[in-house]
């Protein structure tokens, strides 16, 4: 036996699937009565699908959802959108919300779901430039860094040795990307070329909130990652190291020692303890 | 922390005037009463804007106004959004929380928007039980706003106040009542705003809201909270202040945000129209005690 559906569902459905879907419309019109049946809805309530205006109304709450989302995208992707031009992004949006849709009840959610949607379709044409989904996240992170949750507790970070494990900004988030987008600049108005160049990006809150970026070399960014992961800085670096494939020197050391000491003064690092020996 | 909101006119904070609010000398802004805030905005994240709020709720009493919890779904309450606006209300929240006498989700997506629900009996026990769990989990009063809503749902067992007061006498639920959604239907919709307002309960009215709408090209009005307070919702105002004396009355604009001194000005048009319909209240009071 059906679970009994609550009143109203019937109708309350027809609307979002009329909003999501942009061939509901036309659907609608053919045969407004059939709609809302096919929807659950009762003869008597199906019987509203009459009213010429409806269709115009359901239409105009369609709009409105699509001008928030798209409000929404314009605020945390702006440089992105404009790239891809207003008619391919109204286009991805109208496909975003039939296909997946909003799933978090948060609007500042909207434009990292939908650039996981629309990941794969700009992968997957050759007329998008390359750097685009780098880009992307690339915007999404200064927002993410910005509304990132603010430490608890700061403490001390003391004398390091290199059994020291180092706490990060809760803030703080390493990026990898294949095309230099973070030196885009300010209000794009054309497809600028970008060479592909791999680089990792530490984006972290300085002390006025505002969000930053420090690019970094290979074996820093190796470094950074597993220092993050809690290892002790000596076995991080050792580590990082191999992951570079990189030799163990006196240079090579000291451009770990100056790059902990640059993350200190940046305030990225927020806290330090001493690894306990294993029993 | 100020935690019990005020009667007066206060504004609804937004980010394009937060930190403008408190860099500002606060004899200019003597007229606010307090500011409502959306907890969704500063909810589940840290930096800038939640430490700006801090400040802000330190001078001003904060009023709370929610946009997601689609009190009309018929889907299950999110339990985790639930816990984090009881902790979020615990540090910043007044005497109750509102939000919308609408729904914005629906198997699972969530369309950002204040859509309408159907008027009828069940519609209206199931959102009035909705409402009472909300009650609950947040652990205060529940406020539900009446919308603006540019269509009915099916066939209307009810007219719209009689829907409002159905879901509030079974929530035991107060309503917030937004004078420019009852304005913006009436015109829309063709009915008359001061027989809408003859036949809600007033006296479950704790709180009040006005804004501006804007046309669309149809002849509609859209609530976009995106230009100045009409001269009809002044009237409006007037009027049920004269009849439910003091409390709270918010000023939203969320498009075409003027400066702050603009807004200003329009606090100090409503505040000066409170306090004359308040007066007038008092009077009658004072006529009926005599009596």
């Amino acid at each position: 036996m059906q679970p009994e559906m609550p009143s109203g569902a019937p109708l309350q459905r027809a609307l979002v699937d009329f909003i999501r879907r942009s061939t509901a419309a036309a659907e609608m019109r053919k045969d407004p009565r059939g709609f809302f049946l096919a929807h659950g809805a009762d003869s008597v309530d199906a019987d509203v699908g009459l009213d010429e205006t409806l269709a115009e109304r359901f239409q105009l709450y369609r709009q409105l959802v699509l001008g928030r989302l798209r409000e929404a995208l314009q605020v945390s992707i702006p440089k992105t959108l404009a790239l891809l031009g207003s008619e391919r992004v109204d286009h991805e949006l109208d496909e975003f919300l039939a296909v997946r849709g909003p799933r978090s009840a948060y609007l500042r959610d909207v434009a990292p779901e939908f650039v996981a949607f629309a990941e794969v379709l700009w992968v997957g044409d050759k007329s998008t430039p390359r750097f685009i989904p780098d880009l992307a996240k690339h915007e999404l992170l200064s927002f993410e860094v910005a509304a990132a949750k603010d430490d608890e507790v700061v403490t001390p970070i003391g004398d390091i040795s290199v059994e020291t494990v180092l706490s990060f900004q809760h803030a703080t988030r390493l990026a990898h990307y294949g095309f230099p987008v973070h030196e885009l600049p300010e209000g794009p108005n054309e497809v600028p070329v970008l060479e592909p160049r791999d680089c990792s990006i530490l984006a972290y809150r300085d002390t006025e909130l505002s969000v930053r970026y420090l690019e970094l070399s290979d074996l820093g960014a190796a470094l950074v990652t597993r220092v993050m992961t809690g290892e002790p800085i000596g076995e991080a670096t050792a580590n990082a190291h191999l992951d570079t494939e990189s030799r163990i020197t006196d240079d090579s050391l000291a451009s770990v020692a100056m790059l902990l000491e640059d993350l200190e003064q940046r305030g990225i690092l927020r806290g330090s303890q001493s690894q306990k020996a294993s029993p | 922390m100020n935690c019990n909101v005020s009667n007066g006119v206060g504004l609804g904070l937004r980010w394009e005037f937060l930190d403008e609010v408190l860099n500002c000398q606060l004899d200019a802004l003597a007229k606010i009463s307090f500011f409502e805030i959306s907890p969704e905005n500063y909810m589940r994240r840290g930096g800038h804007f939640p430490a700006a709020l801090e400040r802000v709720a330190a001078l001003w009493p904060i009023s709370t106004h929610g946009l997601m919890m689609s009190l009309g779904s018929t889907e299950p309450f999110d339990p985790e959004y639930f816990d984090e606006l009881r902790r979020f209300l615990g540090k910043f929240g007044g005497a109750w929380h509102s939000d919308h006498l609408s729904f914005s989700s629906s198997d699972g997506v969530s369309l950002h928007d204040l859509l309408p629900v159907p008027f009828n009996h069940a519609t209206a026990r199931r959102i009035a039980a909705r409402i009472r769990e909300a009650a609950e989990r947040l652990e205060r009063p529940m406020l539900v706003e009446n919308i603006s809503y540019y269509t009915t749902l099916g066939r209307s067992e009810l007219a719209e106040p009689e829907f409002i007061s159905d879901v509030l006498e079974s929530a035991n639920a107060g309503l917030l009542l937004d004078i420019n959604n009852l304005d913006v239907n009436a015109k829309n919709h063709g009915f008359d705003p001061w027989s809408w307002l003859s036949r809600i309960p007033l006296d479950r009215v704790v709180e009040i809201h006005v804004a501006g709408p804007e046309p669309y090209g149809d002849g509609l009005l859209l609530d976009t909270h995106g230009s100045p307070v009409r001269d009809s919702v002044y009237e409006l105002l007037a009027w049920v202040l004269e009849r439910t004396g003091p409390m709270p009355v918010l000023l939203e604009r969320d498009n075409n945000v003027p400066s702050l001194e603009a807004l200003l000005v329009e606090i100090r048009m409503l505040a000066s129209t409170y306090d004359a319909a308040v007066n007038r209240w008092a009077m009658r009071q004072g006529g009926r005690n005599a009596a």
